[in-house]
């Protein structure tokens, strides 16, 4: 008898240790699998594309100083050996310039993908911009070792300068736009969900009629009251947001001041959902405490 | 001159009277009576008479003498009060010059203090004046005051919120409450301490205006 209840709670025990070691994995794999895990790759992208970025930066930097330097010794000099050293010296920085516009881009567009906000449509449409935006400066980069004097390279400069005036410019301040709008989106998206769910929450806590479960008609309306408030506020920042995107899709070509124009609509828009989101903390506070009678 | 007649007449004076003592010999008091012209007649007047009669020469020399003397007297008493006041009168004048001044004196003594009074009273008055202007100033103000702490508005005057003895309620550690509640201070913490404008991203700074010959 002794015998057969040991072995029975070893047995229990041996199964709810292994129950509970193989069943929770398994739920957090099914949770990485559905939303984590592509989260969790773009993040690796971005960081990736920004570190690739950073250091193109510095080779950039350094090409400059290096072209500087040869640009002041063929001035001075103006020998056969100078002019090719300049030539060397500007086809390298004029390819890493390019090379650092195309690797912004691509850390632009991979932090417009690890936004939760970001919605698939303007993902796509920003890429094939940027796409194409890449595409032109590999291009150019293709045609420097074509350019036989510093003539054709000044030409070259001059085609690149240009294009980033005119398009590359417009495009990263579009990303930009687009970013800042999707971090709203988001913000939005987790308070309205934060919302739903107290709302839905009081309301079963409203219909509970048993003693002590229940709260009084002036604590009820009081949060209805709040939760009301919290909708309104919420509702500008939402009107507010979307006149700012309606902008930023209609203003094909953006300035620097247009950029920040539009920036400031999504931090005014950004301050209402601070506003909401502290109403939110206060109201749970007073559904958590009773008054003492 | 005077001095002398005055001698003389005394002299003369002191002979009578040593005469009369002598023909009378009616003591102090008779002499008295007689100098003043009531005694001799009304204790004796007989024995005046019979005097007069029996002698005539020396009885006109008698009462001469006595009212020479009385007028003499008279004289010298009028003499000398017109001497005292011819010689008291520049005094008495000056004297008199003196207590009028002495009044004028006191009367501008009396103006003066009098001025100094009304001036200090007048002082006085602007003063307790400008006292009580300030202090009906000073009570209006605090009057003005005070009508705006007794009377406050809701929109000016912040009112702290009754406070309210709590303690926790049934929902204090419902579990969906404080998943909320969590995520909401989660939510809150990205919205203070996340800026949409990132420094880290912003377009980077690029030499584009490359010139090769200049």
């Amino acid at each position: 008898m002794v015998r057969k209840c040991v072995f029975l709670f070893i047995a229990v025990s041996v199964f709810l240790l292994t129950y509970g070691h193989f069943v929770r994995p398994s739920n957090a794999q099914e949770e990485t699998a559905g939303t984590t895990a592509p989260q969790r790759q773009t993040k690796i992208n971005y960081d990736k594309s920004y570190q690739d970025y950073v250091l193109k930066v510095q080779e950039y930097k350094k090409a400059h100083e290096l072209y500087v330097t040869a640009k002041a010794q063929y001035l001075r000099i103006k020998t056969q050996k100078s002019e090719s050293t300049l030539m060397d010296a500007g086809m390298t920085v004029l390819k890493v310039r390019d090379e650092v516009i195309i690797y912004y881009l691509d850390t632009l567009m991979n932090r417009l993908k690890d936004t939760d906000g970001a919605t698939d449509a303007s993902i796509k449409m920003l890429q094939t911009k940027a796409d194409e935006e890449v595409k032109w400066y590999e291009t150019h980069i293709l045609s420097l070792p074509t350019s036989s004097s510093l003539t054709d390279l000044t030409e070259d400069s001059t085609e690149a300068q240009s294009r980033k005036k005119d398009n590359t410019d417009k495009l990263i301040y579009e990303i930009l736009l687009n970013i800042s709008y999707a971090v709203t989106e988001d913000y939005s998206t987790r308070f309205s969900d934060l919302l739903g769910a107290f709302t839905q929450k009081f309301d079963i806590i409203r219909a509970d009629t048993r003693e002590g479960f229940a709260f009084d008609a002036k604590k009820v309306a009081l949060i209805d009251k709040y939760i009301d408030e919290m909708e309104i506020i919420i509702e500008r920042s939402n009107d507010k947001r979307e006149t700012t995107y309606v902008e930023i899709a209609k203003v094909k070509y953006k300035t620097v001041a247009e950029y920040n124009s539009l920036l400031k609509s999504l931090i005014e828009a950004t301050q209402y959902q601070k506003d909401a989101t502290f109403e939110l903390i206060e109201t749970i506070g007073e559904v958590k405490t009773d008054e003492v009678k | 001159m005077k001095l002398n007649k005055m001698a003389d007449t005394q002299s003369n004076s002191n002979q009578t009277k040593k005469s009369t003592v002598k023909v009378i010999g009616g003591g102090f008091s008779k002499w008295f009576g007689m100098l003043t012209g009531r005694g001799a007649s009304q204790s004796n007047p007989i024995q005046v008479q019979n005097s007069q009669l029996v002698d005539k020469k020396n009885q006109p020399l008698e009462e001469d003498s006595v009212a020479e003397d009385i007028k003499k007297a008279k004289k010298l008493l009028s003499l000398g009060m017109q001497k005292f006041s011819k010689s008291a009168g520049p005094s008495v004048q000056k004297g008199k010059e003196m207590e009028s001044k002495g009044v004028e004196y006191a009367k501008k003594v009396v103006d003066i203090d009098f001025t100094k009074k009304a001036v200090k009273i007048f002082l006085v008055i602007i003063f307790v004046l400008i006292i009580l202007f300030v202090a009906s100033r000073v009570l209006d103000l605090t009057n003005k005051n005070g009508g705006d702490t007794n009377v406050p508005t809701p929109t000016n005057v912040p009112t702290a919120p009754p406070y309210k003895r709590t303690e926790p309620s049934i929902y204090d550690k419902d579990a969906t409450i404080l998943k909320i509640e969590e995520d909401a201070k989660v939510l809150l913490n990205e919205i203070v301490g996340k800026s949409l404008d990132d420094d880290s991203i912003s377009p980077p700074n690029l030499d584009v205006n490359i010139n090769f010959e200049r």
